[in-house]
């Protein structure tokens, strides 16, 4: 892919990109690392994901989170994730979304996180993370009561 | 509240196609409203504050700048080999000197002492 294209996407997704690979990963500099290398591999690769730009970037994220994840041997660790976490309205709460978002499975946390920070529609998550998009659907709405019930 | 209902509600919330009717229809139980009020909750919490964008971030790396750095450390041992080798080529020597004869070679008497035959050597 050429760098011009690459450099588009990056500037358009790499914020969302970040976002999710911090949540995910619950680990700052691994998700900048990652975010970097996300971009840099579209650099020599071809368009996936049926050809949706957005759903292809954030497919090599997750792969990228998931190798992350296998080499470290461990599910994401649950520490404050920084300065930047002060800034919440209510760490409590912010505490306490965390800690429902760890006692779900972690497909359904990815699918989970990247339809809320990635902002990928239910068609753009079935292509990246390969599901169809019913099993997108069925796996968001399940998220989404586990955690409510957790929270309230 | 069922399965169908809360399902219109998650495809609402996610931007989705949704029937309308069918929407209209959900949003009149309280329990449904109050569903969807905690599904919207839930996306702020979970998006959490605007966390700034690390500075790293500012620009794309070049791919050839990522292939390069393995290069780039093992030039640089081998740079600091050849310092290493070099300063201790360089370094004084004391015991090995360029004059190599004259360490090896012994010092000269300052004073001889001749053994004469027939003297007492125990007389003080």
């Amino acid at each position: 892919m050429h760098r011009s294209e690459v450099e588009l996407l990056f500037a358009t997704y790499r914020e969302p990109v970040y976002r999710f690979l911090r949540r995910f990963l619950h680990d700052g500099p691994a998700a900048e690392d990652l975010t970097q290398e996300a971009f840099v591999r579209a650099l020599g690769g071809s368009w996936q994901a049926g050809g949706q730009a957005r759903a292809w970037i954030f497919q090599i994220a997750r792969n990228l989170a998931r190798d992350h994840l296998r080499a470290q041997a461990r599910r994401p660790v649950l520490s404050p994730l920084g300065e930047h976490e002060s800034r919440l309205r209510d760490p409590a709460t912010a505490l306490a979304v965390d800690a429902a978002l760890a006692t779900v499975d972690v497909d359904d946390r990815e699918v989970f996180l990247l339809k809320e920070l990635g902002g990928l529609t239910y068609a753009e998550i079935a292509a990246a993370c390969g599901m169809t998009p019913d099993a997108v659907r069925s796996r968001l709405h399940r998220t989404r009561l586990a955690l409510r019930r957790q929270l309230t | 509240m069922n399965e169908t209902s809360t399902q219109i509600i998650s495809a609402f919330v996610d931007n989705e196609p949704v029937d309308p009717d069918g929407l209209a229809a959900v949003l009149e139980d309280p329990a449904s409203r109050a569903m969807l009020i905690d599904f919207v909750r839930l996306r702020q919490e979970v998006a959490g504050p605007d966390v700034p964008l690390p500075r790293s971030l500012a620009r794309l790396r070049s791919r050839q700048a990522v292939a390069r750095l393995p290069i780039v450390r093992w030039s640089a041992a081998a740079a600091l080999l050849v310092l290493v080798f070099l300063a201790g080529w360089m370094s004084p020597r004391p015991l090995l000197s360029s004059d190599d004869t004259a360490v090896s070679a012994p010092p000269q008497p300052a004073r001889v002492e001749k053994f004469v035959p027939g003297v007492d050597w125990s007389f003080r």
